[in-house]
């Protein structure tokens, strides 16, 4: 068990310093010298030489990048250009928007896929299942952004129920919303698809033989073994949640790292990009890691291996 | 996909005759109807779908704040998303598919390092790279459609190694091998006719992704240039005059809702049909 962690730690190293390098090769291979785009149109040659002194950049590109990585494990991401204000400080003051909106995100897709899910399992192919799975594949279909549009259209302007931007009160619902629903619709399948192979299982077949009530069946039987995979997969999209929901961020002005990230994108801050990229990098990889141990520790059959 | 309760397939298959519609649409409509960026007419501006502007001229689906119609607007932003989806769908599907079998074919060393820089792409939400490669090249058509490419290869390159993996254990490539086939010919009449089906219908579905991942560039205005009419791109606009135009951004959503669903139709319909014929369809 310890040595199947340390293992996965160690790869979970190994993916953010490739990424971290991948980020680095990216911004130096983007048209546009840094220290020009730092230093603005007027600066004259002599200090475009001294800015690319003091920021390192002439020595070689290997030792850059062992400057750079040594750097970004420390959280060390220099000065945002527009805002002046040390990278860190900026992208960290977003961790906890984006936190708490991936958390209201797959509390809401479980809430809905799994109880849908069991229920589209029972009544399979009857007119309940076939409703809510073209839902699902509806839901799946739409791009995410535009949902959030008509959210606000229906919400926000029509009805005047929920406010359309920003961060406190209840912002929160509509981004959640329309971040939930493609979600919810693949955890619904799944948990639908899990719940179907599960009733089939003889253990549930006995259990009815037995004469249990179909309640106690569910709960004892079905749901400990579908939810496993749902929840699973839960964490994964938590983690992708971090980072890709940056569209949605922007709809709605949430103050999330996403938003972040698309609005220094916007401006060409690189260092913010960079800051931006590499810590949404350490959420994903640190969240997949836990899932992934969450998951041994869940599911014994995983644990002796 | 939901697990399908049978393998009865529809003898009129709706997503595919719907999709070709769409496409056809989408290819010669431009012919047909006129679209110009850059020109704008005061007296038509913000007009509600079916009305009339002052000099009589119909607009069907309505005008934009520039007094541009949204029907030319949507037909040419259709031309490309399709464009673009088709291209990028068929880059990703051509890379993913050599690296795959490489990978598969050779084993060992690179076969795992392969693998694993596909694992960790994959571990990362595919928008998020978008964006990100979007941010760092200049905007064109061409740009877009190498940057959703990227995006969507390793899901390829995993399947067409699996597929590999799989046929090179069968009698019939190691017979080829004894008589001394060359190995591209090998990999040509024995490998690859294994993954025709699974790769459609996986490129089926990675179509769907990249045609929202190219609305999504296009809405955060990191897709096409702006002279380049997209639907990603007339949703953002519409989003200022959500108060007094509500067509202008949730017509193009509709349309782009309309191919993505009527391509999953399809896949869903090959997948049937292709069990059928006694594919394996992971």
């Amino acid at each position: 068990m310890w040595s199947y962690v340390a293992r996965r730690i160690f790869q979970a190293l190994i993916t953010t310093v490739v990424t971290a390098t991948a980020v680095f090769i990216m911004v130096r291979v983007a048209p546009g010298d840094p220290i020009e785009v730092l230093l603005g149109d007027m600066a004259s040659a002599e200090e475009i030489a001294r800015g690319r002194e003091a920021y390192g950049l002439d020595q070689p590109l290997l030792v850059q990048l062992g400057i750079y990585l040594g750097k970004a494990a420390t959280l060390d991401f220099g000065k945002s250009i527009t805002q002046g204000i040390p990278v860190h400080e900026l992208v960290l003051s977003r961790v906890g928007p984006s936190v708490l909106l991936g958390l209201v995100t797959i509390l809401l897709t479980i809430v809905i896929a799994i109880p849908l899910g069991i229920l589209c399992a029972l009544r399979r192919d009857r007119t309940t299942d076939k409703i809510t799975s073209g839902g699902a594949f509806v839901a799946l279909s739409l791009p995410d952004f535009w949902l959030g549009i008509v959210l606000i259209l229906i919400f926000s302007r029509t009805l005047h129920l929920l406010p359309s931007s920003g961060g406190s009160g209840l912002a929160f619902i509509m981004p959640a919303v329309t971040l939930a629903l493609p979600l919810a619709a693949v955890n619904f399948r799944l948990m639908r698809n899990e719940t179907i192979g599960v009733l089939k299982a003889p253990y549930v077949t006995l259990a009815r033989a037995r004469g249990l009530r179909l309640f106690d069946i569910l709960k004892r039987h079905v749901l400990r073994n579908a939810i496993i995979p749902v929840l699973t997969i839960g964490g994964v999209q938590f983690g992708h949640l971090l980072g890709g929901a940056a569209v949605i961020e922007s709809v709605f002005g949430w103050p999330g790292i996403g938003q972040l990230l698309i609005r220094s994108i916007a401006t060409r801050d690189y260092p913010v990009v960079q800051g931006c990229i590499i810590l949404m990098t350490v959420m994903v990889v640190a969240v997949n890691l836990l899932v992934d141990l969450a998951y041994r520790f869940i599911d014994p059959r995983f644990r002796s291996a | 996909m939901t697990e399908p309760t049978s393998l009865k397939i529809r003898k009129f298959p709706v997503g595919v005759v719907m999709l070709m519609a769409l496409c056809l649409a989408a290819a010669i409509g431009p012919f047909f109807i006129d679209f110009n960026p850059a020109s704008v007419d005061t007296s038509s501006r913000l007009l509600a779908p079916f009305s009339h502007n002052r000099n009589g001229a119909f607009f069907l689906l309505g005008t934009d704040q520039l007094g541009r119609g949204m029907l030319e607007q949507i037909v040419h932003g259709a031309r490309t998303s399709l464009l673009i989806g088709v291209s990028a769908a068929l880059i990703a599907g051509l890379a993913g598919t050599l690296i795959g079998v490489m990978a598969g074919w050779l084993g060992g060393r690179s076969e795992t390092l392969i693998m694993r820089i596909a694992d960790i792409q994959l571990s990362f939400p595919s928008i998020l790279i978008a964006v990100f490669l979007a941010a760092f090249v200049p905007p064109s058509i061409l740009a877009v459609i190498l940057v959703l490419a990227v995006t969507r290869w390793a899901q390829i390159a995993r399947l067409a190694r699996a597929v590999t993996v799989k046929a090179k254990q069968q009698n019939y490539v190691e017979a080829a091998l004894t008589l001394g086939f060359p190995v591209p010919r090998i990999i040509w009449s024995c490998i690859l006719p294994n993954l025709i089906a699974p790769l459609i219908i996986v490129l089926t579905a990675e179509l769907s992704l990249i045609i929202l991942a190219e609305s999504a560039l296009g809405y955060l205005g990191l897709g096409t240039p702006p002279t380049v009419p997209s639907w990603g791109r007339i949703i953002a606009n519409g989003k200022n005059y959500l108060d007094n135009a509500w067509w202008i951004s949730t017509l193009p959503g509709l349309g782009i809702a309309l191919v993505v669903i009527a391509i999953g139709l399809s896949g869903d319909w090959m997948r049937r049909y292709f069990a059928r014929g006694g594919w394996e369809i992971t």
